[in-house]
């Protein structure tokens, strides 16, 4: 038996003692967890709505109202027009759509980054 | 209709608690809650102060339960959080001086272990702070001297000095043959 090993302490601790208001105690950790998914919630839909607004802010404060509505234009267009899907992504990916590309990075990191803020490991 | 979970393997339970399932993890909670209120009383926090640490130590657990492998008992993996979360507010509270030990007895059921459980809450109760904290750690939630040690921010000779010293009282307080 090593030093620390005492399997008669062990199976003394092993019982635990039987106290008061156990059922209130545990009624107040799953309102406990309720609201703490609850939060959760709030703070990724927070997350999803500040990740759309701040890739929206930078396309429209980099090419304005009308350069941004003749972007959708033309993206619109171009997906129309396209064969393959290919063909689509590196469409998207050329020269102007590579904000897109950017903005959708963006609000991918921001939303990973809020949902480990409100999940550590 | 709320489903019988009683019979449930906690390994499964702990996995439908990671989906979000709070059912689940109220059976997780109803199973170990006695042993983490037991421990942190036995560790010398008050009773309302082992309430509090326990139901933070449970949301704690919740956050993290895709972390939980089911290699041993849940109630001792969340003994083992609880018990942390008890010794960071201790030592934020003063350091290094256990605070607010309470001289409260846990209430006794009539079952036929009641008497050990008075004699062993009596016993621990005789205990310095320091050695109360390291025997319970020890025994109760299964922490070894080299994890006592870090957890506790204490030598290592010094943490094996408490548990042996406390061991022995304890044994000798409840009549235990060596």
């Amino acid at each position: 038996m090593s030093d620390q090993q005492d399997p008669d302490l062990q199976a003394l601790f092993s019982r635990p003692a039987v106290l008061p208001d156990a059922d209130r105690l545990q009624q107040q950790i799953l309102t406990g967890i309720e609201q703490q998914q609850r939060r959760r919630g709030l703070w990724l839909g927070a997350a999803g709505v500040t990740g759309l607004l701040v890739p929206l802010s930078l396309l429209v404060a980099s090419v304005g109202w009308p350069g941004l509505i003749a972007a959708i234009s033309s993206w619109t267009v171009s997906l129309e027009h396209s064969s393959a899907g290919a063909s689509t992504v590196l469409r998207v990916l050329d020269s102007q759509y590579a904000l897109w590309a950017a903005s959708a990075a963006g609000l991918v990191a921001i939303s990973i980054a809020a949902a480990r803020s409100v999940h550590p490991r | 209709m709320i489903p019988d979970l009683s019979a449930t393997r906690e390994e499964l339970l702990a996995q439908l608690a990671a989906q979000g399932n709070r059912a689940a993890f109220g059976e997780l909670v109803r199973r170990s809650l006695p042993a983490v209120r037991s421990l942190l009383r036995r560790m010398g926090a008050q009773p309302a102060l082992a309430d509090d640490i326990g139901q933070d130590a449970y949301l704690a657990a919740f956050r993290s339960i895709a972390t939980y492998r089911a290699e041993g008992p849940f109630a001792g993996w969340m003994c083992r959080i609880a018990a942390r979360l008890y010794i960071r507010r201790a030592q934020r509270a003063q350091r290094q001086q256990w605070v607010e030990i309470s001289d409260d007895l846990p209430q006794e059921t009539s079952d036929s272990s009641a008497a050990d459980r008075i004699d062993l809450d009596q016993a621990l109760a005789q205990l310095s702070t320091a050695e109360r904290l390291c025997v319970s750690l020890c025994h109760g939630a299964g922490f070894t001297h080299d994890e006592l040690a870090k957890e506790l921010d204490l030598p290592l000779g010094t943490v094996k000095s408490h548990v042996l010293r406390g061991s022995r009282k304890l044994r000798a307080r409840l009549e235990l043959k060596p």
